[in-house]
């Protein structure tokens, strides 16, 4: 088993009190099993970061999307098809040379699932929801990304409906490539803040 | 000059105005009509004139004003009021910061052994 | 050592003592079924129109600190599901153990096959086309504008008065600029104090790390996004003296 939390429950016992509480909201109208379904099929397969990676790849080769992109999230976005749940009021910050954007909440867990799909369980831990606003640097470090000091790292906490993706920097070495082929080096981490894309092998 | 009723009727609406509800005193916690019971003891038995500790009230609300929205929580008359008479005791040389310190930390532990263990 | 009031056991930002992130490369979106489960029926509730307040944010900060920290994150939204059921009448604390004896003591037995059409269509609208953001303007202008400097307040949570607040306690007494102006956003501490609707305009607001950390990197800075309610421009100093400050 591969637990990331601290729970001092039994799982197995879980499942079932979720089962009997599903059980009583059914009876209720409240819920029904096709509707949770529904969503654990969406969440589990149909909605994930390929999504983030098809607007940055846009981005990218786009001069005039990018400018949209970060003027308007929502309907630049929406250009691409996508809209939804945890994205109705996206923001778009960009890195660049001089400041590298990383995203968090402290408060619970606010992250854009239309773009995204579900947050990683580290992202929903105290670990980076305490430190990274306070010590970015040590926190990117386990990451696996370091950063110079004269480089301005800009923590977004996702206090409010604002759901924010990073507009990561385009690796060097890419000039050539489809936007599909950009899309694909895109990863996850990187519109979050916690990794930067890497430059093709070559 | 300092009587009761001079410290009650000094600075009936100014700054450092002592806090009232229908024109009685009010004190939201214990430890702040303490505060306000040993500063009136102190001044009436001689050791300052309030008048003194009243000018140092009127800096430390006026560094609060200074630093803080109006309407902020944090806002509390009888922490600036003790911050007060702490200056003042020391600069009179009657008490000083380490002293304090070292007291609140004897308090604290005394009052951590009161709730986690019963003493008999 | 900064010390700050925390708004509740949620409220972690510049928390010590927390030790490594614990990164699992490529997980799944929940490690167990009924974490799917929990996730789709608290969203399926949503639709269905289980009353607010009290909210699920509001349910889960109400927990004891050590009492949020042992628990693990779905863990938390089962409770907080269980809990706004209950606070809204729609299931007793009774027939929740009544139901959970019973499943415990029969594991196996199905769950009741109830189709509800509107329920699935809604829940298929919320995921494809979100929550409708609220007004894009209201009848007071924004009371700052992007470059303005602005003081924050404390905000401090006692109940019954004041049980929620999305300022988190490392922002409250403040200076920052405002970086940009959001879009008007309905106020949670109003709801759930009272129940009431109200909207007010919100703003990213840039902080410098080392005016909250001394000792954090010179350049560093935190975005906050802050109700209109929780900024003042009280005792400010000129922009200037603020961007000269060391």
């Amino acid at each position: 088993m591969n637990h990331h939390h601290t729970t001092t429950t039994d799982p197995s016992y879980l499942a079932l009190r979720m089962k009997a509480v599903e059980s009583l909201l059914i009876e209720k109208g409240m819920v029904s099993g096709e509707a949770i379904d529904a969503i654990t099929d969406a969440y589990e397969h149909d909605i994930g970061p390929l999504r983030g990676a098809g607007v940055v790849a846009r981005a990218w080769v786009d001069e005039e999307y990018k400018r949209r992109l970060l003027s308007d999230g929502p309907a630049a976005i929406a250009e691409l098809g996508i809209t939804g749940f945890g994205a109705e009021v996206v923001v778009v910050v960009e890195n660049t040379p001089q400041v590298h954007n990383v995203v968090v909440c402290t408060l619970c867990s606010c992250y854009p699932w239309a773009l995204l799909g579900l947050p990683p369980s580290w992202y929903k831990t105290p670990q980076y929801r305490g430190r990274i606003v306070r010590w970015p640097r040590e926190v990117l470090a386990e990451f696996g990304v370091t950063l110079p000091n004269e480089v301005e790292i800009r923590v977004w906490d996702s206090s409010s409906d604002t759901r924010y993706l990073v507009l990561p920097q385009r690796p060097a070495g890419t000039e050539g490539l489809s936007e599909r082929d950009l899309a694909a080096l895109v990863t996850r981490d990187a519109m979050i803040g916690t990794g930067v894309v890497a430059r093709p092998a070559a | 000059m300092n009587t009761p009723i001079d410290i009650l009727s000094a600075d009936a609406t100014g700054p450092a105005a002592l806090p009232r509800r229908n024109g009685e005193l009010v004190f939201d916690a214990p430890w702040e009509s303490r505060a306000f019971g040993a500063a009136v003891a102190m001044s009436q038995s001689g050791m300052y004139r309030f008048d003194e500790l009243r000018d140092l009230l009127i800096a430390e609300i006026g560094q609060w004003e200074r630093t803080h929205c109006s309407d902020d929580d944090g806002w509390s008359y009888y922490a600036h009021w003790l911050t007060a008479l702490e200056r003042l005791l020391a600069q009179l040389n009657l008490l000083d910061a380490e002293e304090i310190e070292e007291r609140m930390r004897t308090i604290a532990r005394h009052q951590e052994d009161e709730h986690g263990h019963r003493h008999d | 050592m900064a010390v700050f009031p925390r708004s509740g056991a949620h409220d972690l930002g510049g928390m010590e003592g927390l030790g490594p992130v614990p990164i699992e490369a490529d997980e799944a979106p929940w490690h167990e079924v009924w974490e799917g489960r929990t996730l789709g029926a608290t969203l399926a509730a949503v639709v269905s129109g289980m009353l607010v307040p009290p909210t699920h944010r509001a349910v889960i900060e109400a927990l004891h600190p050590v009492t949020y920290l042992s628990m693990s994150y779905y863990e938390l939204w089962l409770y907080g599901l269980e809990q706004r059921a209950i606070a809204t009448g729609v299931l007793t604390q009774e027939e929740i153990e009544a139901r959970l004896a019973d499943t415990l003591s029969n594991p196996d037995a199905p769950i009741p096959e109830d189709r509800n059409p509107a329920i699935l269509e809604g829940v298929r609208g919320l995921i494809s086309q979100g929550v409708p953001p609220g007004p894009e303007r209201l009848e007071q202008p924004p009371r700052f504008t992007r470059g303005d400097v602005v003081r924050t307040k404390r905000i401090e949570l006692r109940a019954p008065g004041r049980p929620h607040t999305r300022i988190p306690g490392y922002a409250q007494d403040r200076l920052g600029v405002v970086e940009d102006v959001r879009r008007p956003m309905l106020l949670e501490d109003a709801l759930v104090a009272s129940g009431e609707v109200r909207f007010e305009h919100v703003y990213a607001v840039r902080l410098r790390t080392r005016d909250i950390w001394p000792d954090a990197g010179r350049r560093d800075t935190i975005v906050v996004d802050l109700w209109e309610s929780y900024l003042c421009d009280d005792a400010l100093p000129a922009a200037n003296e603020y961007e000269e400050q060391p």
